[in-house]
């Protein structure tokens, strides 16, 4: 039986124009995503990652010198589709984004379900106003936030309930993938704990799709099914998390996962020596190379992107076209 | 009667005199409206006591406004203790005079949380480094070329040349960070006070940074305080954990003790909210309590956590506050389940 796939992105480049030189944020990324899974994008600070849900969402700022590739949502290569009918069609009422300390980004003069029906009147003219509140006040159970809050203003809720309402927004015109930005990072551990339970929740009962973006492995680690791994612009990992977490490929994965604190079992902790590349110039080969401990001639060549056997897919020399690993 | 408090295991002999000792330290804010109609206060430190000894660390976890901040803060004499007492090396902080004071700040360095924050943008690292110095009055210039190569050595901003002349925007957030180290360390302190201090850096940079406290510490044999929301970096890193709710220290446990068993069930709670990077995790959902933390201008009777807690004992927990108790030799914590039986 094939699974269906709902997201299927290709050679994807999003190159932003300054006055140093042009700056390769998202550079030739691929990947796919299964209808019902959930992809975590990591890596650390400035590779790319809330570029790459721009991209897909085309929230792009002026200053873009290439937004190239293909993007296959549900069929449909949507990159081919003009402004106006993305945003009719695509953006907020298939795909939807919780933005970066999107809690704070809650307008504090209107209450909250005025907010939250906004983009569902917007996107269907025909829906009436109290259609539009009936679904919100769905939504708002959903994430398990009292419905009588809706009637609040933002300053009058926590931050965690804050993050939930804004959940809440994007869940509300039933998209087909969320696009959720470090939707935990500003939170409380306890009041994060409780957002990822009830994102599971949301996974479990309703199938949705999301693209998690995260710098926190152990976090991600919740919702996860597929892990990708950024690192200067580039995909360098793509593989499921059942293997990632126990066996990652790409060395920068493995020095990364090496890095990560563990509460429950005693590891010897390691660090990434130097910093990653400029974005601006990057390297002509591998980008990661200059910190690489395998590091061999080959990888002064840009590396191709390897196919593993149980569908992983790695930017590393070390592994050749049969997948085979070599100079380990 | 039970209610002792908890002699915290001293491997160091018994004479030896604590760096830091802490003895029911308040620190209450007044809330004002309109400039003079007092509205209430806020407890945000309520009654905290430990002692810190030499080349001892000390973590310090807990959520946000619990009062970690101001703990710091108020040892630093930034905010002034409503109530209580601060002894450093046995001199209550209280009866210091100006030059005292003086001497005590050059002896607690303080690292805090956003070093791109803490960084003045206009100046170079070199006159970063030179300040505290000129403020202490090392005014000799060899001294003070000397001081900076040794500091800035040890923390590992080499070559130095390279550095010296830039400015905080021109270093990575790592190499600020370790900036904000050198000053902390350039006087000599006995005592650092590290306030969520890798909580704004990426994965592959905070172990870094840790090991390079660590390393600081064991050389000079600093005592520090860890002050850290995050559970899973404590354990590569201190002695001994406090835990914070509500502006109290609810559990002070050894480590290794702590980790294998947490008493309180808030610790407990914290304990299972953090996720290790494990696929297994998907699979499950976790068991941590709903609501928030209470508010500090009108905390609820009796213990704090009771509201959120799973383990309430109706009657006891909801109307008097729990004192610390002691459960073993490494381990006490300020909860009614270990109230022993009479």
């Amino acid at each position: 039986m094939s699974k269906k796939i709902l997201l299927d992105v290709k050679n994807l480049k999003l190159y932003f124009r300054t006055r140093s030189g042009s700056v390769q944020a998202v550079d030739d990324v691929s990947f796919r995503l299964e209808a019902g899974k959930t992809l975590a994008v990591v890596g650390e600070s400035g590779c790319g990652k809330t570029s790459l849900a721009k991209a897909i969402l085309r929230l792009l700022p002026r200053n873009i010198s290439t937004y190239s590739g293909s993007i296959i949502f549900d069929g449909e290569d949507i990159m081919k589709y003009s402004d106006e009918k993305f945003r009719r069609e695509i953006r907020w009422s298939n795909i939807a984004m919780v933005p970066q300390a999107s809690m704070n980004s809650l307008n504090p003069v209107m209450r909250i379900e005025d907010q939250l029906i906004e983009p569902l009147l917007l996107h269907d003219r025909h829906m009436s106003k109290k259609k539009a509140l009936d679904r919100v006040n769905e939504v708002f159970n959903i994430v398990g936030l009292p419905t009588d809050f809706l009637r609040r203003y933002p300053f009058e809720l926590s931050g965690g309930m804050r993050q939930r309402a804004t959940i809440a927004m994007a869940l509300a015109s039933n998209p087909k993938l969320v696009v959720l930005d470090e939707p935990s990072s500003a939170l409380d551990l306890l009041t994060q704990a409780n957002l990822m339970n009830v994102l599971k929740k949301i996974k479990h009962e309703f199938n949705t799709t999301f693209i998690l973006i995260t710098h926190d492995i152990g976090t991600a680690s919740e919702l996860a099914d597929e892990i990708a791994v950024m690192y200067a612009g580039e995909m360098v990992e793509f593989s499921s998390a059942d293997y990632f977490y126990t066996d990652a490929h790409h060395p920068y994965s493995r020095k990364l996962m090496a890095s990560v604190p563990t509460l429950r079992e005693d590891k010897e902790l390691q660090f990434i020596p130097g910093q990653p590349p400029s974005l601006i110039n990057p390297p002509q080969g591998c980008r990661y190379s200059a910190r690489c401990e395998k590091r061999f001639e080959k990888c002064s060549m840009h590396p191709k992107t390897t196919e593993l056997e149980h569908g992983a897919q790695v930017k590393c020399w070390l592994y050749d076209e049969t997948g085979e690993v070599k100079h380990a | 009667m039970p209610n002792v408090a908890v002699n915290l295991p001293q491997e160091q002999p018994e004479q030896e005199v604590p760096v830091l000792r802490v003895e029911n330290l308040h620190t209450w804010f007044e809330i004002r409206r309109m400039g003079f109609i007092k509205a209430g206060v806020v407890r945000a430190l309520d009654g905290v006591s430990f002692e810190l000894y030499q080349g001892e660390t000390i973590s310090i976890v807990g959520e946000s406004g619990c009062g970690k901040s101001t703990l710091a803060k108020t040892i630093l004499g930034i905010h002034h203790p409503t109530k209580g007492a601060i002894y450093f090396e046995n001199r209550n902080l209280s009866d210091l005079d100006k030059q005292g004071w003086k001497k005590y700040r050059s002896s607690v360095g303080y690292i805090q949380q956003d070093p791109y924050g803490a960084l003045p943008p206009f100046m170079s690292v070199q006159r970063i480094l030179e300040e505290p110095m000129k403020i202490n009055g090392i005014s000799n210039k060899k001294e003070q070329a000397k001081r900076i190569r040794q500091v800035m050595e040890e923390v590992k901003l080499a070559p130095i040349e390279d550095f010296l002349y830039k400015f905080p925007h021109m270093l990575s957030g790592g190499q600020q960070q370790r900036l904000v180290i050198a000053r902390a360390m350039i006087l000599g302190p006995k005592l650092l006070i590290a306030d969520e201090p890798v909580s704004m850096l990426d994965a592959s940079v905070r172990v870094e940074i840790l090991q390079l406290m660590q390393g600081l510490q064991k050389k000079h044999n600093l005592g520090i305080i860890y002050i850290t929301h995050d559970l899973s970096t404590v354990r590569y890193f201190s002695e001994r954990i406090f835990s914070m709710y509500g502006a109290k220290i609810i559990e002070k446990s050894a480590t290794k003790a702590l980790l294998k068993q947490p008493r309180h069930p808030y610790t407990q709670a914290l304990f299972e909210a953090t996720s290790d990077p494990d696929a297994e995790n998907l699979k499950s959902f976790k068991e941590v309590p709903t609501g928030e933390p209470p508010s500090l201008m009108n905390p609820p009777k009796g213990c704090r956590f009771h509201p959120r807690c799973s383990k309430i004992i109706k009657g006891l927990c909801d109307k008097e506050m729990p004192p610390e108790f002691k459960i073993n030799e490494e381990q006490g914590a300020a909860c009614w389940l270990y109230k022993e039986d009479e």
